[in-house]
């Protein structure tokens, strides 16, 4: 039986059938790796050229590649494995070395019986050409399929994807490096070998680039039973090394494959890349939000002394009583008024260690803030000195674009504050938040059906003296005129009366 | 609040490429060490049950790619985060200098409600290779208290050769932790309030 779920809008998914029997077969049982199947190189480059080319930031690359080819195990040339990743570095700058890479290179040496070149170009359509820029540096190919994925699996397994979730984790965790070492670092090789024969032999490099991401969909749907029951992230991670692990003869690889397969000839290439094409412009977009988020952060992140500020500003609205400001330039200043205030900026904290303007902007305005919390100077003088304290701070500025973009960071800076300032307002909040949402249940208990009611009325059981009280107060009001449904309600609104009021 | 869920605490490992992160997690949950790791692809995890002030907690440590780009994943990764573990190689001054950078974008990504409070422990590793070492003691104590001069974060020097520092370094951060999760929990009373059960949770909370 096929089951359809029905797609939610615009998640740039799709719904596969079940998995069915196909004819797709492997032509040759060996030897997949051969340079006739490998593409031309029109650009005329040899392998040779680019071993004699450096790449850009050459030390970088060449400091990670050594650290990962003594950790590389499928292979004894070290050498010949480090040589073709440098080389594929200064063909392919965007990509440079991608942990990763090295397992790859070195399971295509092997395959290659230690021909560099072969071994070399077969990195190269696999990197560039098969899979969707998944090495780059950003990883936006690798963030795109995951979010395919992510879709494809609300989709065809909602409660999967559902419970994955509440467990914390997600397809990035899973799939990360199935995708990026192409299974390699995670199945035995008889399926990673057979896997590579597929992407190898296929018609072309967009056919082949189905296979690393609906052999991934295909895992979780052979998985779905096992998984959906789990209770532990722990137990999902062991059932996929388990799964993988299980793998190790040719009949089983060919069997979990030839279902896969099943999927891969459903997914025409053009939709496939249309899908990625709509999830990498969203991956872009997440991008530029995380840069903003990130510039944000870096322009909000100060000395410490911003840090000892944000709390003294804080503080003015809270309950913590203020540290005595230091007394005598303050006495001065609100004794002496604005003549003073000169020196006392100056005797401030501009003297010796070079403090960003706005800095000290923020010091002194805060210190006018601790004498009006003092009650040292009314709320008039407090306007004033303020003003003045700003309008000598403009002056100094040399320019009208520092000026704006000074202003617009303070503002900024100070409705942050103002926002997280206190306890007491982040309560009332809450409070105002919990009184809307009592109306809310008070409303949707008389406006609701009869049967609905009754399934969200609370049992009196349920009650604390306080609610048993209110209880009886609402029975004396309305007798038993009142439906039982009417009294709850009305109890309800009586509560929240009483609590919020 | 007698009642409480299971706790489960999840903790992440960042640092450079090859400072030991795998090794460490190893160490602590296995008591193993292995020169044979392969480089970390994505994350990976393991979970210890461990007991503090008689309470049972889930570990869940959370090892990660030391490789750069692998972080712009980190959204994913870190979700949830309880805790943060920096490492570095004691014998790699740059691995020391990238501390600030593996802090800020965990931050950055993992988006605790409280950066400045967020848990964070720095471990520097490979104490069994001292006649190497070229990041002094002094470097990494300067180092914590700059970021946090009234908290200093904590930090140990291990080996997860020598399993030396590794348990109490664990220790440490779960405690820290959990504390955190109880100051959390006494700030931010629960988001809604269900009136019909609320009689029965007021009731029960003031004995």
């Amino acid at each position: 039986p096929i089951r359809i779920v029905s797609p939610p809008d615009d998640c740039n998914g799709r719904v596969f059938l079940p998995c069915f029997p196909t004819k797709y077969s492997l032509p040759k049982p060996h030897k997949w790796l051969e340079k006739s199947i490998l593409p031309p190189q029109p650009d005329g480059f040899t392998y040779q050229m680019y071993l004699r080319r450096r790449p850009r930031a050459f030390s970088e690359i060449e400091g990670s590649i050594d650290k990962d080819i003594p950790r590389t195990f499928l292979t004894n040339s070290h050498d010949a494995l480090r040589r073709i990743l440098i080389a594929f570095a200064a063909r392919c700058p965007t990509i440079g070395y991608c942990q990763g890479m090295n397992e790859i290179g070195a399971v295509l040496l092997e395959e290659a019986q230690g021909n560099e070149d072969v071994a070399f170009w077969a990195l190269i359509y696999l990197i560039e050409d098969v899979f969707p820029k998944y090495h780059e540096h950003s990883m936006a190919g690798l963030h795109a399929d995951c979010a395919l994925l992510d879709a494809w699996l609300k989709q065809n397994e909602p409660f999967l994807s559902h419970h994955l979730d509440t467990l914390g984790l997600n397809i990035e965790i899973l799939c990360t490096t199935w995708l990026v070492t192409c299974y390699i670092s995670n199945s035995p090789a008889i399926f990673y070998q057979v896997l590579l024969q597929h992407i190898f032999q296929a018609p072309s490099a967009n056919d082949a680039s189905k296979i690393p991401i609906l052999t991934a969909f295909g895992v979780f749907r052979q998985l779905t039973p096992l998984l959906q029951v789990e209770k532990e992230a722990g137990h999902v991670l062991r059932h996929f090394k388990t799964f993988f692990a299980s793998l190790d003869s040719k009949e089983k690889c060919t069997a979990f494959l030839d279902k896969c397969t099943s999927l891969w000839v459903q997914l025409p290439f053009e939709e496939l890349r249309a899908l990625r094409v709509a999830h990498l412009e969203s991956v872009h977009a997440m991008f530029d939000a995380r840069h903003a988020k990130k510039e944000a952060l870096r322009s909000q992140k100060l000395s410490p002394e911003a840090t000892k500020e944000k709390r003294h500003r804080r503080s003015r609205f809270g309950l913590v009583t203020l540290p005595s400001p230091p007394k005598s330039p303050i006495r001065k200043l609100s004794l002496l008024g604005t003549n003073v205030r000169k020196s006392w900026m100056r005797s401030g904290s501009t003297d010796e260690e070079p403090v960003p303007d706005s800095l000290a902007l923020h010091f002194h305005l805060l210190r006018t803030v601790q004498l009006f919390d003092d009650e040292m100077i009314d709320s008039n003088e407090f306007s004033a000195i303020q003003r003045q304290i700003l309008t000598t701070w403009l002056d100094n500025q040399q320019t009208p674009e520092a000026v704006a973009s000074r202003v617009h960071e303070l503002k900024s800076s100070m409705e942050v504050l103002d926002i997280d300032s206190s306890p007491p307002k982040s309560n009332t909040s809450l409070w105002h938040k919990a009184k809307a949402k009592a109306g809310l249940n008070a409303w949707k208990l008389r406006s609701s059906k009869p049967s609905e009611r009754r399934a969200s009325a609370p049992r009196p059981m349920n009650l604390s003296p306080r609610g048993l009280e209110l209880n009886e107060i609402s029975k004396s009001y309305y007798g038993n005129e009142f439906s039982e449904d009417q009294r709850v309600s009305r109890k309800l609104e009586l509560i929240s009366q009483s609590i919020f009021d | 609040m007698a009642h409480r869920k299971k706790v489960l605490l999840k903790v992440i490992i960042l640092g450079d490429s090859g400072v030991g992160k795998t090794s460490l997690m190893n160490q602590y949950v296995n008591q193993k060490f292995s020169n044979q790791y392969k480089a970390t692809i994505g994350a990976d995890f393991l979970t210890k049950e461990i007991t503090i002030d008689e309470k049972l907690v889930t570990m869940q440590i959370w090892d990660t790619a030391g490789q750069e780009r692998f972080q712009s994943l980190g959204v994913a990764f870190y979700r949830g985060a309880d805790a943060c573990v920096l490492v570095y190689d004691i014998t790699n001054p740059i691995s020391f200098e990238k501390l600030d950078s593996w802090r800020d974008e965990f931050l950055a990504q993992a988006g605790p409600r409280d950066p400045e409070n967020f848990p964070f422990i720095v471990l520097g590793n490979k104490v069994d290779q001292e006649n190497e070492r070229r990041v002094p003691t002094q470097k990494i104590e300067l180092w914590c208290k700059a970021k946090n001069a009234q908290q200093p974060m904590s930090f140990f020097e291990t080996s997860a050769k020598e399993a030396t520092g590794v348990e109490e370094a664990f220790q440490t951060i779960a405690k820290i932790a959990l504390q955190k999760g109880q100051d959390d929990d006494i700030f931010v009373p629960a988001a809604t309030i269900d009136l019909s059960g609320a009689a029965t949770k007021s009731s029960g909370g003031c004995c």
